[in-house]
């Protein structure tokens, strides 16, 4: 693991067992079992401080990659070294310098206000009381949601939840932050909120990020580095830009006119103009 | 290891301080629930006070004072393992949402995590009856009582073992819940809520060791009531058996856990 390395996954591969049952008595009792590799022999790794979006289409393989690197799924071959640490047998050590986000899984408890859960991350994550305060206020004042935290999760907004829910991660100042999907079922402002913040926080503490979306909006806006999956396999990892430059070449723009503009004249229009 | 212990009672403190929080939203529906949960207890002994009443001083070898005690003792766990613990019982439904995955990232016992992540207020009923009960069987022998609420309280461990392992065959089997209603509920309260001098051999074999009903009866009530320091070292015994398999299979099956997504709220 080099100096500046802060992730490193080396053949990286998760079969499941898939069960497959026929139709009929048969199948009920003979069901077929299937392997099923959702991630096939990946590599990268991931520098102090960068922002990585790790894409791909449903069932790609983000989700599981994502959760062997945090250690809730053990990988079926392969090495991975977060923070310096192995994952599948340092899972404990590990989750002091990692958060985690989960969009459709909340760490908030839903019948208390934030600040309630807030306390009891600073226990479990073995911050005294004052630290935990400290931390608490600093986040409260940067994330600016000081007339939310306390208000029982259950009356916030999504997205006044999710915005609630990165303060959470943050609060034992993780060295990197792990955000599946973290502006799933968002509106667009408070999308860009979300963007914003995770930057602000980025610039101020160096932190690494690493996330999985399927907004195209969340790569352009929050990452320097895209490494996109598909059917297990990475391929494409890139840099933002030189991911522009090679594959978004065309653009597709709609314009609408208000009065009816005959074809024949559009087409006159852009042939005179090319000459 | 004083430091790890000082650490997880901290966060021990914290769960439960966010657990009476979150009672005090529901505050009708806890006192309802720990009412109709410290009446139904209370029935079952009024039947055994009916039977024995009607056999002269005591049934057969069974006197009241033994029925007290059984309707204390077993209770009490029971109330501990669920009231504080009650989290233990939703651990089937973390693993087949896939809500696992909060816990298994934050830096505490996965499993001493879930359960104190929520209560069963019906369970606080259970508790204070034990409590109640357990005072009269005793006579308000303080030394009898201490004894009493000591081993009650540690007895919550073999319900919470059970559990967590029923609980944790869900990565294999998939939902538990009815294997789970019929152990613990069927079996376990059901063989511990009579005296173990109606069991023959077989029975009893099976009440010491895989249905651990004598671990939250019997045996503690054989040392309150002869301070006979055999049940003692047999139910530390079998108090370390019990978690010892507890850990064994927790990280046996937390490897095979296959986590999911679904859109889900802790609550």
């Amino acid at each position: 693991m080099k100096k500046d390395t802060i992730i490193e996954v080396e053949h990286l591969s998760k079969t499941f067992q898939k069960k497959i049952k026929m139709p009929g008595i048969k199948g009920f009792f003979n069901p077929i079992l299937e392997d099923f590799t959702a991630v096939n022999d990946i590599s990268f790794s991931v520098n102090k401080g960068e922002k990585v979006a790790f894409v791909g289409p449903n069932g790609a393989g983000k989700s599981t990659t994502i959760k062997m690197m945090t250690g809730i799924v053990h990988p079926s071959s392969g090495s991975i070294k977060v923070a310096g640490l192995d994952p599948t047998k340092q899972r404990k050590q590990m989750a002091y310098k990692i958060g985690c986000l989960f969009g459709q899984k909340s760490g908030l408890w839903m019948h208390l206000p934030p600040i309630d859960t807030y306390k009891l991350f600073g226990a479990i994550y073995d911050l005294d009381e004052d630290e935990t305060l400290k931390r608490i206020n600093h986040l409260v004042e940067t994330f600016e949601i000081q007339d939310l935290i306390y208000t029982p999760v259950r009356r916030l907004s999504l997205g006044q939840r999710m915005i609630c829910e990165i303060v959470g991660i943050l609060i034992h100042e993780p060295e990197i932050i792990f955000l599946d999907e973290p502006t799933i079922g968002l509106d667009i402002v408070v999308k860009e909120k979300v963007r914003a913040l995770i930057n602000k926080i980025n610039a101020e503490s160096g932190v690494t990020v690493f996330l999985t979306s399927h907004d195209v909006g969340d790569i352009e806006k929050l990452c320097d580095r895209v490494i996109i999956i598909d059917k297990g396999r990475i391929v494409i990892d890139e840099g933002i830009d030189g991911l522009k430059d090679t594959y978004l070449k065309k653009k597709i723009i709609t314009v609408k006119h208000e009065e009816t503009i005959p074809l024949e004249d559009i087409i006159y229009d852009i042939y005179t103009r090319k000459s | 290891m004083l430091t790890a212990v000082k650490r997880y009672f901290r966060f021990f403190k914290e769960s439960m301080k966010c657990n009476f929080k979150s009672i005090a939203e529901y505050k009708s529906s806890f006192l309802v629930q720990t009412i109709f949960m410290f009446l139904n207890n209370g029935f079952f002994l009024l039947f055994w006070y009916v039977v024995i009443a009607a056999s002269g001083e005591k049934a057969g070898d069974i006197t009241l004072n033994k029925i007290l005690y059984i309707w204390s003792v077993p209770v009490i766990s029971f109330g501990v393992a669920f009231f504080f613990f009650g989290g233990v019982r939703e651990l089937g439904r973390h693993i087949l949402e896939g809500t696992l995955d909060v816990y298994l990232t934050q830096p505490k016992n996965v499993i001493l995590n879930v359960m104190c992540s929520s209560m069963e207020f019906a369970a606080a009923g259970d508790l204070i009856y034990g409590i109640v009960v357990g005072l009269i069987a005793t006579e308000f022998n303080l030394l009898r009582f201490g004894f009493l609420v000591i081993l009650g309280t540690l007895g919550a461990v073999f319900y919470i073992c059970v559990e967590t392992i029923l609980r944790l065959l869900t990565i294999f089997i998939g939902n538990t819940d009815n294997i789970e209603h019929t152990y613990i509920n069927t079996l376990m309260i059901s063989f511990a809520s009579y005296p173990s001098e109606i069991y023959g051999g077989g029975i009893k074999f099976l009440l010491y060791t895989v249905i651990p009903s004598a671990y939250i009866s019997f045996v503690p009530i054989d040392f309150i009531t002869t301070f006979d320091i055999k049940y003692l070292l047999w139910f530390f015994g079998a108090m370390l058996v019990f978690v010892a398999i507890t850990a064994a299979l927790t990280k046996f099956a937390l490897k095979r856990y296959e986590s999911g997504n679904s859109i889900a709220l802790r609550s």
